[in-house]
């Protein structure tokens, strides 16, 4: 991960537009990554079989999910 | 030259030729084989298949009255230590993040999980802690979203974006 320029950061409007029309862009490169198992990897259910989530704050998405999981 | 000397000339030479040969798809499948222990390397070594793409985290504030700052970048890589190729723990908490961004593509092919279900994932959890906490807030900003952005390209690169969270409160 690196920084973007500030040329960049202001065009990115229309990139971000892009990903809502064609929402599986960059899909194909899925085959290079190498996932390795630690912090950043995922099981399934992972999510506590939780959806929705807008306008949450971070430590509601945390407590509704250790809320899930407990009830698992 | 005693005959321990021969022996063990006679063993580096035939690993060397034997990676010679194991860099050829050819001979792989035989070599592979008998390669258990993995000590005939590959060229490659690590990065069968090199990442072309670098990932970037960028974060906006929404207002109550729902006006949208622009994008800023989230640092996530600290200026590299004098000494940082023989010590460099920093290094875990970009290579984390980079794992997160890599989880959050790969969940969003999960028919279990699928993009309603995101925000409730450790990796999506984990990004929208450090994006918080690395970017201080805008005054009288109420909301925030982050966005994970995908360049390809040197000179002129370009952008991609491959995942938008939701907003959030701050």
């Amino acid at each position: 991960m690196t920084a973007l320029t500030e040329m960049e950061l202001a065009a990115l409007d229309p990139v971000i537009e892009a990903r809502k029309m064609t929402f599986d862009v960059s899909d194909k490169y899925e085959n290079i990554v190498i996932p390795i198992g630690n912090a950043g990897e995922s099981q399934p259910g992972d999510n506590a079989g939780l959806t929705g989530g807008e306008g949450l704050s971070l430590d509601a998405l945390m407590r509704l999910r250790q809320s899930a999981l407990n009830q698992q | 030259m005693s005959l321990v000397a021969i022996l063990l000339y006679t063993i580096v030479t035939l690993w060397l030729v034997i990676t010679v040969f194991a860099q050829h798809p050819r001979f792989q499948p035989f070599i592979n084989a008998f390669n258990a222990l993995h000590i005939i390397p590959r060229w490659t070594f690590f990065a069968p298949n090199p990442g072309i793409r670098d990932y970037h985290l960028v974060i906006r504030d929404r207002y109550s009255d729902g006006r949208l700052t622009g994008w800023k970048s989230v640092p996530v890589y600290s200026p590299r230590p004098r000494f940082g190729y023989l010590w460099n723990p920093q290094k875990r908490s970009s290579k984390i993040m980079n794992d997160a961004v890599q989880a959050i593509k790969l969940l969003l092919k999960r028919e279990n999980i699928n993009t309603d279900g995101i925000p409730f994932t450790v990796p999506y959890l984990l990004l929208l802690h450090y994006a918080a906490h690395a970017v201080p807030p805008e005054p009288d900003a109420m909301e925030f979203q982050f966005a994970i952005i995908e360049s390809s390209g040197h000179n002129e690169r370009k952008l991609e974006c491959s995942f938008l969270s939701s907003f959030h409160g701050r």
